[in-house]
């Protein structure tokens, strides 16, 4: 038996593992996200119930009508049941099928995030890699310079000044990123690039451009991978007030209104959703840190 | 060459007279709507997209306040106010090219009573000893009786587009000068011009506009940004801050058009099941102390602070914009210390020291609720809490996201004072019935009673029955005039200010003529043009 093959039936014990993990955390993440909608002062209520035009009949139908899934417990299991047929409940503030919501919007939100993300990743590594050619301690200081300053402007003042600058939200989510990666990256390639090996490459006269391709990027991938990992929660997280704050017709602006309007079947969709996306985002980050290059 | 000018000076100024075809013009939406139905309508964004697409049989002139025909010719009230018949036009026809008739005001209002569809505007139409039923007489001819007299009976069917009753689609059928051609939920809806609006300008069929976009645009800044780069032609219903940013633009045209019916108001939790200790249920229920809270806050601040001088003080229940309605005789109540002291002491209450305490020795601190979000309403409850503080009371405010708020004041009554806005989108009384009617759920102060809790409720219930029954208008009048007055006289609810209708549009647009009802800029949207088509 060859040493791959034996790590087969570990491999997918491990697998096994995690797709059970997966469940729990998604089920209870649900759970969870629906119990806080449910206890949320103002559950239950609706605009429409100061409307002086309606008679009472009119409002006590809408107040029943809001009341659904006032019994949480039931209201879950039902949710689930009909989960499993596709079946993703309607809107108590839009009145149309969540699935429909969430399809209408995702495509936006896809395209801002992934834009966002390929830009702070593009940046970053663009800057890291500078820096690490140059080895000019003022670019150094500069770098450093804009980046805590990035850290420190609260996210939502980001959006609204991207805005203004008349950015796409995609620009928003990418100043968001951009600072973390580059902190976190730039750590790592200034590790490597003191490793012993790597000065006695410099000191063999190896091109600067091999050294950072072969000697300082290479080593770190895995790390770096983990950090995309992370990055796309991060991205996930931003995309919510990005939306909202910028009124980009996106699942943040939507979870937001369904948020504010304490619409029960959109949040709890969304939390599985978001909690679906962490959950194989972190697995692929904790796949990306273990990987041994000699097993591939 | 000579011969081309006057002939293009005259074809500009036709073109002046007349209009000019063309153009799309874009505005905002301050939220998605929930339903494009016409009949399900219970938002501002839905109420515009209704006006913009719905045909109606009659139409309130938002500037003469007056009664006009639209698909109905002519109407007439038989029955002694039972009974309402409509003749309608005659070759009108729907977007889809279907022709219109009797037939589908019959069916519009079929659908707008039914009672399980739970429609405002269908609501308008139900007294409590029945509802309102439909009778085709001819193809041309329906007739509209109710259980009861209806006063004002015509005016409802402002709010009633008619639907056609061959389309199950209700946005694919309309009447209006628009109808819907493109729907990017969360982002926008694109109406394009009606093919077949029965209305002409000089034989050419209206609207001018080719389309309108309704962009949805939640934050007000965004939506000024907007505007300022020109990405939005019209904005209604500016805040007096954004408004004096604008103003000073030459790149738009604004308008302060006056006072609206819409009031900022306060009121004193009274609900006998409230979770307040009894002395304060005592306190709110006492005229005195409601009345010197009245006269404690100066109202001309606030509408020159607050309001930036785009407001006048509320007086009552409506604002002198409602020009039928309005009570005349009724003043503001005026800001005096001195008389709001002299009505505290009468019910026990005295200074010590700094700190009001009414005769059991409680110090008078009180809490009062607003939604978050509104900085005109934050910046009137700071500075009512200053007009409080010269009394002794120490008011604290609370500011609360609007789903928690419905729920302290409809069902856990966990409040004390409420400052709120009311939006009247009708002239008539009867619009206001729920807020008067103590058996009502939208009874502010105290609601859902079983027996009016006071004589001048008891007072105020038979007044509002007996006004929305009687067809005589100048006795109508009378009995509103005197339900104004018992308003005024016990405060159940302290009427601040009427915010002024401020408006801003592109130089470009002709024909505007901004009128304080809703929708103020585009009541005329049909009329509506650029100068140079876009």
């Amino acid at each position: 038996m060859t040493p791959r093959a034996s790590r087969f039936p570990h491999l997918l014990a491990v697998i096994c593992r995690r797709l059970i993990w997966f469940m729990v955390v998604l089920l209870v993440g649900g759970l969870v996200g629906a119990v806080l909608v449910r206890v949320a002062p103002g559950f239950g209520t609706d605009e429409r119930m100061l409307d002086a035009r309606l008679s009472n009949a009119s409002i006590q139908a809408i107040a029943r009508e809001r009341s659904g899934g006032a019994d949480i417990g039931w209201y879950y299991v039902d949710y689930l049941g009909r989960l499993l047929r596709g079946d993703l409940g309607t809107s108590v503030s839009l009145g149309r099928p969540v699935r429909e919501l969430l399809g209408e919007r995702m495509g936006t939100s896809v395209r801002s995030a992934g834009l966002g993300l390929a830009l702070a990743w593009t940046l970053a590594l663009a800057v890291i890699g500078l820096l690490e050619l140059c080895r000019n301690p003022a670019g150094e200081t500069l770098a450093s310079v804009i980046v805590e300053v990035l850290l420190c402007i609260p996210v939502a003042l980001l959006a609204v000044g991207c805005f203004y600058l008349g950015g796409a939200p995609a620009l928003a989510v990418a100043a968001i990123l951009f600072p973390r990666i580059f902190r976190y990256g730039r750590a790592l390639a200034r590790q490597t690039g003191a490793a012993p090996h790597v000065l006695a490459a410099h000191a063999s006269g190896e091109s600067p451009w091999r050294i950072l391709g072969f000697h300082v990027m290479l080593p770190i991938f895995p790390e770096l991978a983990a950090l995309a990992g992370v990055t796309v929660n991060m991205a996930v997280g931003a995309i919510i007030p990005v939306e909202a704050l910028c009124d980009s017709p996106g699942v943040g602006a939507l979870v937001w209104q369904a948020a504010l309007a304490r619409d029960l079947p959109v949040l709890v969709n969304v939390t599985l959703l978001v909690t679906a996306v962490t959950l194989a985002s972190n697995f692929a980050a904790d796949v990306a840190r273990n990987a041994r290059w000699d097993a591939i | 060459m000579k011969c081309a000018r006057p002939i293009l000076a005259l074809f500009l100024a036709a073109g002046v007279a007349w209009g000019q075809w063309g153009g799309e013009l874009r505005l905002s939406l301050r939220s998605e709507p929930r339903s494009l139905d016409p009949v399900l309508v219970d938002s501002d964004s839905e109420e515009t997209f209704r006006y913009f697409t719905g045909g109606v049989l009659v139409r309130v002139n938002r500037v003469t306040q007056q009664l006009e025909p639209e698909l109905a010719t002519s109407w007439n009230i038989e029955d002694a106010g039972r009974k309402i018949v409509f003749h309608l036009r005659k070759d009108v026809c729907f977007s889809d090219g279907t022709r219109f008739s009797a037939e589908d005001v019959a069916y519009t209002m079929q659908v707008l009573l039914d009672p399980a569809v739970h429609s405002p505007t269908g609501d308008a139409f139900r007294s409590g000893s029945g509802v309102a039923k439909a009778a085709v007489r001819d193809p041309y001819t329906i007739e509209i009786s109710f259980p009861r007299p209806v006063a004002g009976a015509a005016r409802l069917f402002d709010q009633v587009a008619i639907l056609s009753r061959h389309s199950s689609d209700r946005t694919a059928a309309v009447l209006g000068p628009f109808h819907l051609v493109e729907r990017k939920p969360g982002s926008y809806l694109r109406l394009a011009r009606n093919p077949n609006y029965w209305k002409t300008d000089h034989g050419r069929r209206l609207p001018y506009l080719d389309a309108v976009r309704l962009d949805i645009q939640q934050n007000r800044e965004i939506e000024l940004l907007k505007f300022e780069r020109g990405d939005l032609d019209v904005i209604s219903g500016v805040e007096p801050e954004l408004f004096d940013r604008v103003s000073g633009s030459r790149k738009a045209w604004t308008q302060d058009a006056g006072p609206t019916l819409e009031s900022e108001l306060l009121w004193f939790n009274q609900t006998p099941a409230a979770p307040l200790p009894d002395y304060e249920k005592r306190w709110f229920a006492s005229r005195n102390f409601r009345l010197a809270i009245s006269h404690a806050i100066r109202r001309d601040d606030l509408c020159r602070v607050v309001y930036r001088g785009h407001a006048q003080p509320g007086v009552g229940p409506f604002s002198a914009a409602n020009r039928v309605w309005f009570n005349q005789a009724l003043k503001q109540h005026a800001f005096d210390l001195e008389t709001s002291m002299r009505m505290l002491a009468a019910d026990g209450f005295k200074k010590e020291g700094p700190t009001l305490k009414d005769a059991g020795g409680h110090a008078v601190e009180i809490s009062v609720i607003t939604n978050s979000g509104n900085r005109s309403r934050e910046r009137a409850a700071s500075m009512i809490q200053q007009d409080l503080a010269a009394l002794g009371i120490r008011l604290q405010i609370i500011t609360l996201d609007f789903p928690a708020l419905i729920q302290r004041i409809t069902q856990s009554f966990q409040y004390e004072l409420c400052l709120l806005g009311l939006i009247n989108v009708d002239l008539d009384p009867d619009g206001q019935m729920n807020l008067w009617l103590s058996s009502s759920a939208n009874h502010a102060w105290n609601p859902n009673q079983k027996t009016p809790a006071t004589d001048w409720e008891a007072e105020l219930d038979r007044l509002m029955q007996a006004q929305a029954a009687a067809i005589d208008a100048t006795h109508r009048k009378l009995l509103f005039d005197r339900v104004q007055e018992i308003v005024w006289r016990e405060a159940p609810i302290l009427y601040l200010v009427n915010p002024n209708a401020l408006v801003a549009a592109s130089p470009t647009l002709r024909n505007l003529a901004p009128s304080v009802l809703r929708p103020q800029l585009l009541w005329n949207i049909d009329r509506i043009y650029f100068e140079r088509g876009r």
